[in-house]
């Protein structure tokens, strides 16, 4: 007979392995690092060698996975493929925020807060069980974009509304590094290595 | 009337074992999932996950594709049958698992 802890131990396994593919931190890190390096003027000019260097990193991200916690392809009928629904919706939701804004005269630093916090929020798939850090990181990009942190700059504009380095995009990034990384740490914690194997 | 244990008999003990008990829930959850990560999810050696999941192929229960060439590689699934299984048996023993919780023994 299973007892309740085996019972438990067996939940575990079932939601580590449908949400393998979410926890795979290093490929949001990957992305949080590239969207800081374009929050660089400099970098903007010329696209081709962060581009690059993001293609390299996401491949050794994709064999480091590979190689150390094998492969999983997810359920057809699971929570991933139903979130493909989502993509149209949030676009249009995008696309809604940004004539409003731009109809309104609203500055563009907090339309810039406002999606990149929905959008974070949504990544972590409400209602966030294990990932309390996804609408914890859109809370604090919010409160940072509404924030009057003008009074510390000696322009007296918001750090967000500077047009190099972009402050909100390299905010974004660093949160994104972040939650990729709590991600895969997730991910680390439920699947130990293997007795006897390790390095 | 008899104790919530007499479904016990009906269990399969081809899914029940533990490790193995364990694999199923792996591949329930997924598609298909390779060799190291079915070692890595359940902490089973190699030796021993080689020869249960020969056990549950044998019982028609998980196929196994074997990939040739550079990195040759193991990807288990499970079969329709499998998963009807697994789903049943899986069923069976929440359903053991709460009548146990529930049950008080007579006195007589």
């Amino acid at each position: 007979m299973v007892n309740s802890y085996e019972l438990d131990r067996l939940y575990r396994i079932r939601r580590s392995t449908a949400e393998y593919a979410r926890r795979r931190g290093l490929y949001l890190a990957a992305f949080g690092l590239f969207l800081g390096y374009l929050a660089f003027a400099g970098v903007r000019e010329n696209l081709v060698v962060p581009v690059l260097l993001f293609a390299v990193l996401l491949a050794a991200v994709a064999r480091y996975y590979r190689k150390n916690f094998g492969t999983v392809v997810p359920r057809r009928d699971g929570a991933r493929f139903h979130a493909f629904w989502l993509i149209p919706v949030l676009l249009s939701g995008v696309l809604v925020v940004v004539t409003a804004a731009n109809v309104s005269g609203t500055p563009g630093h907090l339309t810039g807060g406002l999606i990149f916090a929905v959008l974070l929020a949504v990544m972590g798939g409400p209602p966030w069980p294990g990932r309390g850090h996804y609408p914890a990181s859109a809370a604090v990009l919010m409160a940072l974009t509404l924030a009057p942190l003008g009074v510390l700059t000696p322009s007296g504009a918001h750090p967000f509304a500077s047009a190099d380095p972009l402050w909100q995009l390299l905010v974004v990034g660093a949160l994104l590094v972040v939650n990729g990384l709590l991600d895969h740490r997730a991910l680390v914690r439920s699947l130990p290595r293997p007795a006897g194997e390790e390095e | 009337m008899g104790t919530p244990f007499a479904d016990m008999t009906e269990l399969d003990r081809l899914v029940h074992d533990p490790s193995r008990l364990a694999i199923t829930s792996t591949l329930w959850a997924c598609e298909s999932a390779d060799f190291l990560y079915l070692q890595r999810v359940t902490g089973l050696s190699k030796g021993n996950l080689s020869s249960h999941l020969a056990k549950l192929e044998k019982g028609g229960i998980i196929k196994i594709d074997k990939t040739a060439g550079r990195r040759p590689r193991t990807v288990v699934s499970l079969t329709e049958p499998g998963r009807t299984t697994v789903a049943e048996h899986w069923d069976r023993l929440i359903r053991l698992h709460e009548a146990a919780r529930a049950w008080v023994p007579s006195e007589s």
